[in-house]
């Protein structure tokens, strides 16, 4: 009968939406980030499937029907983009040099810890996608021979991170400019980031916005030189 | 129908991508193929906003219980988490710190030097100062 249940392809999707739906309720009312949503549901799905001791392929069978979609909803961030265009368009230089200084500045920073922490390739090719919206940061990695799954929790907690500490630098460094404010949390803490823009201001949450896909464009341009670099390297 | 409809235009954008993706010679994932072939279209009007535009929004503000699956996959990584754990947070802090204080610097600085510090822009400045320090 376990068997039976836990083979079900809703099985993955009932537990994986209803930790989903429980964490929003919990972070409502104790808003920490431990019961940030997605952090809630994959470590409770993560705790159950221990204990029930089921297997991730045996969870997977359902939850590679939500996994799926996330390539749609990517593709679907072409929308955030044309409707927010305009705002990159009046400080186009402005964005692009902050976006773009900062990824390359990214990627040698996590090259150098990597071999500080003598990290293989494996593990520096994880990292490397680190400070972009999931989707796109899981399609690098693997692509660059990273640990998906891994990558994944890097980037969740680097979300979760820079929507906790964002603020708090932008008053030590006084950053003021709600562009700046908006464009440094979604290049450095994509959509949770965006969360938290969007908390402080209308031009902070469109341009944190704008700034993941812009950010996600420019990690994938500079992925080959990534992984040069990495196979250089290690 | 109407969602249907969008939902079409979503996936197919997503099947173009991962086409795109599979004849590239670099490695470029599908997903952000699409994203970029999609936003050309809506820019240049071959698709319109609102034949996309109900389910794309509904797709991304919703996105974050897409990654639970693969989220969940860190249990099938334990073994190389546990032996690097300490230093995997750390590069993770001191990189996220880093680059929301670069990027939010470079941004500020050029916006400030660009702009022509006539009494209007000082103004706005002020007010959005003030309006930053009273929340």
């Amino acid at each position: 009968m376990i068997r039976e249940l836990t083979t079900s392809p809703f099985f993955g999707i009932v537990l994986s939406v209803a930790l989903y739906l429980l964490g929003q309720k919990l972070h409502k009312k104790w808003p920490i980030p431990i019961f940030t949503p997605l952090v809630f549901a994959i470590v409770m799905t993560i705790v159950l499937l221990l204990l029930m001791d089921i297997t991730y392929e045996t969870y997977f069978i359902g939850g590679q029907y939500i996994n799926i979609w996330v390539t749609p909803a990517t593709v679907a961030l072409a929308i955030k983009l044309k409707k927010n265009i305009d705002h990159l368009r009046a400080n186009v230089v402005a964005i692009l040099s902050g976006i773009g200084i900062g990824v390359v500045f990214h990627t040698l920073l996590i090259v150098g810890l990597s071999l500080i922490f003598q990290f293989n390739e494996e593990l520096a090719a994880t990292l490397f996608p680190k400070s972009v919206t999931t989707a796109i940061a899981l399609g690098v990695s693997e692509s660059l021979g990273g640990i998906a799954s891994l990558t994944v929790a890097v980037v969740v907690f680097t979300g979760v991170l820079g929507a906790v500490v964002g603020p708090s630098i932008f008053k030590w460094l006084n950053i003021s400019d709600p562009v700046a404010q908006g464009v440094a949390m979604g290049s450095g803490s994509h959509a949770m980031g965006t969360t938290k823009a969007i908390e402080m201001g209308d031009v902070q949450g469109a341009m944190s916005g704008l700034s993941i896909v812009l950010t996600g464009i420019a990690v994938v341009i500079l992925a080959p030189f990534g992984l040069l670099l990495i196979q250089l390297l290690f | 129908m109407k969602i249907i409809r969008q939902l079409s235009w979503i996936f197919l954008f997503s099947l173009l991508g991962e086409l795109l993706s599979f004849l590239s010679p670099i490695a470029v994932p599908g997903s952000v193929i699409g994203m970029v072939l999609l936003f050309l279209a809506l820019q240049f009007n071959w698709v319109k906003l609102d034949q996309v535009e109900e389910v794309g929004e509904w797709l991304t503000n919703n996105m974050a219980i897409l990654f639970i699956p693969a989220g969940v996959g860190l249990m099938t990584n334990f073994g190389i988490i546990s032996s690097v754990w300490w230093q995997l947070l750390l590069v993770i802090f001191i990189s996220t710190t880093l680059m929301i204080a670069l990027v939010g610097l470079i941004v500020q600085f050029i916006i400030q030097k660009s702009k022509v510090p006539g009494p209007v822009a000082k103004a706005q400045q002020l007010q959005l100062k003030g309006e930053h320090m009273s929340d």
